[in-house]
C-alpha cells in the first residue's frame, strides 16, 4: 500500500509542483519573518521526494536490467515495419553486392549485429547505446547524493560570524543559528583591511590580510577578497562586510569667528569640554553613518541659549562652517581603524554535494544526447539487377533524430556509386 | 563603428528575419524563408561582433570584463544565445517554427534592451562579488537554458494554434535541451556562491525561482517520458515553465536578495 503510493510517478509530478509552489510562496513573504525552507513541513516534502525517487527507481530498474542483459538485439521485425522512422528505396544493384556493402556500413556505427540470410532476402539487425538506459538511475542517484550532502552539512556543519579589528586576533566566533559562541581551536588575526573604490564611487575590492596562529605562532598567511576565501582545517573564512571601529577620541580644531583664532583640542567621546574664549561647551557623541554625507562625527554644542547639533563628516572636515555659529569645529585627525566582517563556515557535506553535481551532469548528457538505438535493414531481391531496401530504426528517445538518421542513411545508400 | 551601433543594426536584422520567416510560413513560399535564414546568419554575426567589441571597449575603458554583468548586457547575450540554440536545434530537427520563434525572441530581447528606460547601456565596472571566473560559466549556461526555454515557449504557442504532431516532439526535445543548461547554470551558480559566500544554497529569491523553474520542467519531462503526456498538456506546462523563466530573469529584481546587480 505505502509502497505503491511511493512507486507512483504521479506522486513525483505532484511533489515537484507542490515544492515549486511552496518555494514561490517563500520568495513572496518578507525575509526574516518566517523561514519556510527550513520548516518541518518543507523538509517532510523533500524527504517524501527522496523516498519517491528511491522506490520509483527500484520499481523500474528490474525492467531496465532485463532489456540491457539480453545478448542479441531485437529481431522482432514487425516493430520495425511499424516504426515511424522507416524508409523503403529501390536500388539498381544486385542483392549480393548490396549485402556485403551494407553489412560493412552498419558495422561501422552499430554493435551486436545479427544477420538473417536467405536466397531472396537479407536481414540485418543492429543496435547501440543499450547502457544509456542506465542514465536515469545515474541522475536519480546524483539527486540522492546531493540531498544527503545537504543533510550532512546541516547536521555536522555550522555557519558563524566574526568581526576582527585591524591588528587584533580572535579565537571565538558567534554561530548564526543558535547564537552560541564557538571556539575555533586556533586564532585568526586581521593584519590589515582595505577597501578600494572606482572613480564613480562604487566599491572595487574589499581586502583583508589574515594570519592563522597556533600558540601565537603564525602558521598561514593569506589575503582574502570576496571571491577568494581562506580555508584552514576545513573551516572557510569569507569576506562579508567591514566597518570603522568607533573611535574613542578625535583631534578637533575649534575656530573662533570673533577673534579668528583656532584651538587644537584632543576631545574624548562622551566627555564635555569647555570651549576656549568662554563660548560654551562641547560634547563629542561619536562616529555615525549619515545618509547624505557618509561617515561623520557628531556632537552637541551648548551655550546658555540652548543646544545645537554639530556634524563633522570625514569627507568634508570643515562642513560645520555652514552652521554659522560663533565657533565652527573642524576635524584634524583621529585613529581610523577598520574591522573586517568574516563569514565562517564549516560544511563537511560540500564534497558530497559537489559529487552529486558532477554525477548529475554526466547523467544528463547521457540521458539527453544519447539513446538506445536499434536498426533494421531488409534487402529484398526484385530481379537480378534490382533490389528493394527497407531501412528502419527505433530509438527510446529523440524520435525525430532517429527519423532523420534513417532518411540520411537511405539517401546515402540510394545515391552511392557501387561501382567504385 | 562601436558596439552600440552594430547592436542597433542587428536588432533590425532580427526584426526583418522574423518578418520574412513568418511570411514564408503564411504564404507557403520558399524565397522569403531563404532570405529570412540568411538574415538570421547576418544577425548572429552582428550580435557576436557587438559582444566582442563591447568586451574590447570595456578593456579600453580600463575596467575590462566579459559583457555579462548587467541587464543590458544579459539581454544582448540572451539574443545571441537564442540564435546559437536555433542553429543547434534546427540542424537536428529542421523545422521552420524554430526559426520564427528564435528570430522573434532575439528581436524582442534586443529591442527591450535598447528601449526600456530602466536599462542602462553604459559599460560599468564589476562590483567585487562578480569578480570571479565562474561569472562566464554561470551566465553562459543559464542563458543557453533560458534561450532554449524561450524557443520551446514559442513552439508551444504555435502548437496550440496549429496542433501539428511534430511540434509536440519538438517542444519536448527543446525543453530537455534547456533543462540540461539550466541544471548546469544552477550548479555553477551554487559552486560560485560557495566560493564567494561559503554557502552553495541560500534560498535567495533568484536561486529559489531558478529552482522553481527547474521543478516545473522536471515535472514536464517526467509527465512526458513516464506518463505519456503529449500535445496540449505538454504545451501548457512549457508555457507555465516559461513564465517561471521570465520571473527568474526579470521578476526577482523586485524582491530583495543577493542577485541585485542583475538589475
Amino acid at each position: 500500500m505505502l509502497w505503491n503510493f511511493f512507486a507512483s510517478v504521479k506522486l513525483t509530478i505532484a511533489l515537484l509542483l507542490i515544492i515549486a509552489v511552496i518555494s514561490i510562496i517563500g520568495t513572496l513573504i518578507p525575509m526574516g519573518s518566517f523561514d519556510i525552507y527550513h520548516s518541518f513541513g518543507f523538509q517532510i516534502l523533500i524527504l517524501m521526494l527522496g523516498i519517491n525517487i528511491v522506490i520509483c527507481s527500484m520499481e523500474r530498474f528490474s525492467q531496465t536490467l532485463k532489456i540491457i542483459s539480453i545478448k542479441t538485439p531485437s529481431t522482432n521485425i514487425s516493430r520495425f515495419y511499424n516504426s515511424e522512422a522507416k524508409e523503403t528505396i529501390t536500388i539498381e544493384e544486385p542483392i549480393e553486392k548490396l549485402k556485403r556493402f551494407i553489412a560493412r556500413e552498419v558495422e561501422k556505427g552499430f554493435k551486436n549485429n545479427v544477420t538473417d540470410d536467405t536466397n531472396d532476402k537479407f536481414l540485418i539487425f543492429a543496435e547501440k547505446g543499450r547502457l544509456t538506459r542506465m542514465s536515469v538511475y545515474i541522475i536519480h542517484i546524483s539527486i540522492l547524493i546531493l540531498l544527503l550532502g545537504s543533510l550532512v552539512g546541516s547536521i555536522l556543519g555550522f555557519t558563524g560570524y566574526v568581526n576582527i579589528p585591524e591588528g587584533s586576533e580572535v579565537r571565538n566566533i558567534d554561530l548564526n543559528k543558535s547564537g552560541h559562541v564557538y571556539n575555533l581551536g586556533f586564532a585568526v588575526k586581521c593584519d590589515d583591511f582595505d577597501v578600494s573604490f572606482y572613480d564613480s564611487g562604487t566599491p572595487k575590492e574589499y581586502l583583508s590580510k589574515l594570519t592563522i596562529l597556533i600558540d601565537n605562532k603564525p602558521v598561514l598567511k593569506q589575503d582574502i577578497v570576496v571571491n577568494k576565501p581562506l580555508r584552514y582545517k576545513g573551516i572557510s573564512f569569507y569576506q562579508s562586510s567591514y566597518g570603522l571601529i568607533p573611535p574613542k577620541e578625535a583631534l578637533l580644531n575649534f575656530n573662533s569667528k570673533e577673534t579668528g583664532m583656532s584651538y587644537k583640542i584632543n576631545v574624548k567621546v562622551d566627555e564635555e569640554i569647555d570651549i576656549p574664549e568662554k563660548k560654551g561647551k562641547f560634547k563629542l557623541g561619536g562616529l555615525s553613518h549619515y545618509e547624505e554625507v557618509g561617515e561623520a562625527f557628531f556632537g552637541t554644542y551648548s551655550t546658555e541659549k540652548g543646544k545645537e547639533e554639530v556634524v563633522i563628516p570625514l569627507k568634508f572636515p570643515t562642513f560645520d562652517k555652514m552652521r554659522g555659529g560663533d565657533f565652527f569645529i573642524s576635524l584634524l585627525d583621529f585613529n581610523k581603524t577598520y574591522y573586517t566582517g568574516l563569514q565562517v563556515v564549516y560544511d563537511p557535506g560540500v564534497s558530497l554535494v559537489y559529487a552529486g553535481f558532477i554525477i548529475m551532469i554526466i547523467g544528463f548528457f547521457i540521458n539527453f544526447f544519447m539513446s538506445h538505438q536499434s536498426l533494421c535493414i531488409e534487402i529484398t531481391k526484385i530481379d537480378e539487377k534490382t533490389s528493394s531496401v527497407m531501412v528502419s530504426g527505433i530509438a527510446n528517445k529523440n524520435k525525430i533524430g532517429m527519423q532523420n538518421k534513417v532518411k540520411e542513411l537511405s539517401l546515402y545508400l540510394k545515391e552511392k556509386n557501387y561501382n567504385e | 563603428m562601436n558596439s552600440s551601433m552594430i547592436l542597433s543594426i542587428t536588432t533590425f536584422i532580427y526584426a526583418f528575419s522574423g518578418i520574412f520567416l513568418v511570411s514564408s510560413w503564411i504564404f507557403k513560399k520558399s524565397l522569403p524563408d531563404t532570405i529570412g535564414k540568411w538574415l538570421i546568419y547576418a544577425g548572429f554575426s552582428g550580435s557576436s561582433l557587438g559582444i566582442i567589441l563591447r568586451w574590447l571597449e570595456s578593456y579600453k575603458a580600463g575596467i575590462g570584463h566579459a559583457p555579462l554583468s548587467n541587464m543590458y548586457e544579459s539581454l544582448i547575450f540572451f539574443a545571441w544565445a537564442v540564435i546559437l540554440i536555433y542553429f543547434f536545434i534546427n540542424y537536428k530537427y529542421k523545422n521552420q517554427m524554430i526559426g520564427i520563434s528564435s528570430s522573434l525572441f532575439a528581436f524582442l530581447a534586443m529591442a527591450y534592451a535598447a528601449m526600456s528606460p530602466n536599462i542602462n547601456d553604459r559599460i560599468q565596472p564589476l562590483v567585487p562579488a562578480l569578480k570571479s571566473n565562474w561569472l562566464i560559466a554561470h551566465v553562459v549556461t543559464c542563458f543557453l537554458g533560458y534561450a532554449a526555454f524561450s524557443i520551446a515557449f514559442g513552439i508551444s504557442l504555435l502548437y496550440l494554434v496549429k496542433l501539428k504532431k511534430e511540434l509536440d516532439e519538438l517542444i519536448y526535445e527543446t525543453v530537455a535541451f534547456g533543462f540540461i543548461f539550466l541544471s548546469i547554470g544552477i550548479i555553477t551558480g551554487a559552486v560560485w556562491a560557495n566560493s564567494a559566500w561559503g554557502s552553495y544554497w541560500s534560498w535567495d529569491p533568484k536561486e529559489t525561482w531558478s529552482l522553481v523553474t527547474w521543478l516545473i520542467y522536471a515535472a514536464l519531462l517526467h509527465a512526458r517520458v513516464t506518463r505519456g503526456w503529449q500535445g496540449k498538456r505538454i504545451a501548457y506546462l512549457s508555457i507555465i515553465g516559461f513564465i517561471a523563466v521570465l520571473f527568474t530573469y526579470f521578476g526577482v529584481n523586485y524582491l530583495q536578495g543577493l542577485h541585485s546587480y542583475g538589475k
